[in-house]
């Protein structure tokens, strides 16, 4: 049964009852007495009994609350292209360091095989120009490669230094033949830091003394890694970069001066669409036109290209350092998004041409260097190693046949006379303090396991 | 006075002294007490046997004696053989010795030497010391391949030095410097910015000398230390290096009293280099971590770095409040271990 007493009943009664149809109470949310009528509130603080000097304890108890905040020094900003400079930037010389006397490295000593095992230094004194900046112009010089230590550029006069000379040796010395064409080809091979690129610069240094034309890409890994502008050309299906040819015929024509000078076009050519260049004029002049203007660059280029292979044409050296790279895919990507390969890239593929014999110059070497900092080109190794290769194996067909023909020089880790020779040159620098006696010599050669590159870090690092 | 005590005290007990050692210690300098103070005492190179090292030899005793008397002394680097001398004195002839009486001048045929004989030095083979000649280009010759017949490496040369042990194989002040820039265990990239720091060193001009730095006594000439880094390095932290630091003691009434305490090496180094850094940190220009730290290491030869004037400062607080050290403290060091930074490479 329903409880007759309703529930509403049981409540307690609101504060103010109120009837719905009257109109409400006004109620304040806030008091509308002026704040002066109130007491001031007390201050938290000590009892008034006590000592304490209030106003005192305030500012120290302030003082710890507020934080100071560190000051921060603002450092300029980097300007564009400065990091990449201080990045590159060479030192050839140490003026801490204790010049060392040495023979010059002259282009008498080319495939000398008595100078082997030591020490040259570069070619400093030449009318205008000297050697060593025309190499650093080609970019022959590279960081880590220790040239900051030492009072001026020095190198190791190696068994393969003589191997390198040969090649020249035999270029140079068919020129009274009459079928002159002569082109050597080969590639430096080898462990990590065993001094390949140096091969090459010491190769360069005896071309540039000989006024033969020398074409030096530095650096594969710039053309492949998606750094600069590219675009396809129609006839041939490659992608040309102009922008680094530009750059690549700046470094040519800062190098061969001379050469170039001399050099003048066999025939008529065309340079980009409009201009064309009269049989006769100097290499150089076209060339100076090209560097203006990125759309000239890769006609001027094939042009200097195929006056090389005239007859009548100073001798040519070509060369290009880290040869793994252009045997991977590239960053770049073609309109349909594939990866472009290295090989239809223009320049690389220019380069492995003239590597594998299907274009040749007049006279010429073509150099290529391996190298230990890239991801692994098992179809190079395969290549370069002359293995048959296992069908189940999938390797890039394209690169067996690109390095085809080519002679494999093998640079191998130091011979304890070469290494001594170096040790000495530490020594007499003033930047090893050790004596180089027998304990001395055969520890660091044991540590080092004749490799250039480690026995500097054994002999010169405070802690190996 | 307190009455004099009966019992018997533990050093009556002793029947040596305390330091003396049961063998009897010969002083070499006591002993020789006919010789004149210039000359040095004779250093035994090999064990003497008993009949060695009794007179000088026949002849050269003649010479002493021709010396002193006046007369004309004997060839010394010929030697003069026994018999001659036998012969020319009588006395001698009667008193030598049966086996001389016997044969005169023959020799043995046997050595009668009981100490072994050591090979010359013309056996070794000289070419291969000769290393720092300047290298001439025909180098064909390999004879710095040679080693020392029958063993591949010379015996090691004792004591061993300090930096053969394998764990503290480097120099205290690198692996202090390693320890000091690493940042959260990454002590291989840490050890690669010290070596850059080296490398830096090397490559910069040369500090340039300038009075009033409180360098450290016994640096080399300025203009030397870019080849040498780690001593470079070393200048640098231990001339800045503070010795003393200040602590703050509670005093009475709710003051500080500030408190000098001495510094032991590794502490001192520590706060150069807390100092060095913060200087190198406070630079403008954007530099990599190695170059900022070269750079202020330069400034600090040169005596331009603030860290000179955290030093000074540190000392003079410490001179003003030289009254509050505490002379007898339980953990702070002896002055006797105290180690000067001239003395630890």
């Amino acid at each position: 049964m329903v409880p007759r007493i309703p529930w509403r009943c049981l409540r307690t009664p609101p504060q103010v009852i109120t009837h719905p149809l009257k109109p409400r109470p006004h109620l304040h949310n806030f008091t509308t007495t002026p704040p002066l009528a109130a007491k001031p509130l007390k201050a938290k603080g000590p009892p008034p009994g006590s000592k304490m000097n209030v106003e005192k304890q305030r500012s120290q108890s302030n003082k710890i609350r507020i934080k100071k905040k560190p000051i921060t020094v603002q450092k300029p900003a980097y300007q564009i292209g400065q990091r990449k400079e201080l990045r590159k930037r060479i030192v050839l010389s140490n003026t801490n360091a204790i010049p060392v006397v040495l023979p010059t490295m002259t282009a008498d000593l080319i495939g000398n095989a008595d100078a082997a095992g030591a020490m040259f230094e570069l070619p400093s004194e030449e009318g205008g120009d000297t050697i060593v900046d025309r190499l650093r112009a080609l970019e022959a010089f590279q960081t880590k490669q220790h040239w900051p230590f030492f009072h001026r550029p020095c190198t190791l006069f190696r068994r393969e230094t003589v191997e390198v000379g040969r090649l020249l040796e035999r270029v140079m010395k068919r020129e009274g033949t009459e079928d002159g064409r002569v082109n050597e080809r080969a590639i430096l091979h080898g462990y990590y830091g065993c001094g390949r690129s140096i091969l090459l610069l010491q190769a360069m240094t005896w071309a540039l003394q000989k006024d033969w034309v020398v074409v030096a890409i530095p650096n594969a890994q710039d053309l492949v890694i998606g750094h600069t502008e590219y675009e396809l050309e129609g006839n041939s299906h490659l992608w040309l970069q102009r922008a680094y040819t530009t750059d690549l015929l700046r470094k040519i024509l800062k190098a061969n001066q001379k050469a170039l000078k001399r050099m003048n076009l066999s025939q008529n050519y065309r340079l980009g669409r409009m201009e064309e260049v009269k049989k006769g004029v100097a290499m150089k002049e076209v060339l100076e036109k090209a560097v203006q203007d990125p759309l000239l660059a890769w006609d001027a280029f094939n042009i200097l290209l195929s006056e090389l292979g005239q007859p009548g044409s100073p001798p040519a050296l070509f060369t290009l350092d880290n040869l793994n790279q252009i045997s991977l895919p590239s960053k770049y990507r073609d309109p349909s998004f594939n990866l472009i390969h290295s090989h239809d890239l223009a320049l690389p593929n220019t380069f492995l041409a003239y590597l594998s014999g299907k274009r040749s110059f007049h006279r010429g070497v073509t150099l290529a260097a391996t190298s230990s900092k890239c991801s692994r080109t098992l179809a190079l190794d395969a290549a370069l190693e002359g293995r048959e290769v296992d069908p189940y194996e999938r390797l890039d067909p394209r690169v067996g046949p690109s390095i085809e023909g080519a002679r494999i020089i093998h640079v191998d880790s130091l011979s304890k006379a070469e290494a001594k020779a170096l040790m000495d040159y530490y020594n007499e620098s003033g930047i090893m303090k050790d004596t180089v006696d027998i304990t001395t010599f055969n520890e660091k050669y044991a540590v080092s396991a004749g490799n250039p590159k480690d026995l500097f870090g054994t002999c010169l690092r405070m802690r190996q | 006075m307190p009455p004099r005590t009966i019992f018997i005290r533990p050093y009556t007990l002793r029947i040596l002294p305390r330091y003396t050692s049961l063998t009897p210690r010969l002083n070499l300098a006591l002993i020789r007490n006919f010789t004149s103070k210039d000359t040095p005492p004779p250093i035994p190179s090999k064990p003497l046997g008993p009949n060695q090292d009794v007179l000088p030899h026949v002849s050269e005793e003649a010479a002493i004696t021709a010396d002193i008397m006046g007369g004309e002394s004997p060839a010394l680097e010929q030697g003069t053989p026994i018999g001659e001398m036998v012969k020319k004195d009588p006395a001698a002839q009667k008193n030598a010795p049966k086996v001389l009486k016997d044969i005169p001048g023959t020799k043995r045929q046997y050595s009668t030497s009981t100490t072994p004989i050591e090979p010359s030095p013309s056996d070794i083979p000289a070419d291969i010391v000769s290393s720092t000649a300047l290298t001439s280009p025909s180098v064909s010759s390999d004879d710095f391949a040679m080693t020392i017949p029958g063993a591949k490496y010379p015996l090691p040369q004792l004591p061993l030095p300090s930096c053969s042990h394998l764990k503290h194989r480097y120099s205290t002040l690198l692996e202090q410097v390693i320890n000091f820039v690493m940042i959260g265990g990454r002590k291989a990239k840490a050890e690669s910015l010290v070596d850059q720091i080296l490398a830096n060193l090397r490559t910069r001009p040369a500090p340039k000398p300038r009075e009033g730095t409180p360098l450290l006594p016994g640096t080399p000439a300025l203009s030397t230390l870019p080849l040498d880094p780690v001593q470079y390095l070393q200048t640098a932290i231990d001339s800045v290096s503070p010795l003393v630091k200040i602590s703050m003691l509670k005093g009475a009434g709710g003051t500080k009293q500030p408190v000098p305490y001495p510094l032991r090496l590794r502490q001192r180094r520590r706060f150069a280099l807390t100092w060095i850094s913060a200087a190198a940190d406070k630079k403008k220009d954007r530099l990599g971590f190695a170059e900022r730290f070269a750079d202020e290491v330069l400034a600090v030869v040169e005596g331009k770095s603030s860290a000179w004037e955290k030093r000074s400062q540190v000392h003079k607080l410490a001179v003003v409040s030289r009254a509050n050290v505490i002379v007898n403290p339980g953990r702070t060091v002896a002055p006797s271990k105290i180690k000067f930074p001239v003395a630890v490479l």
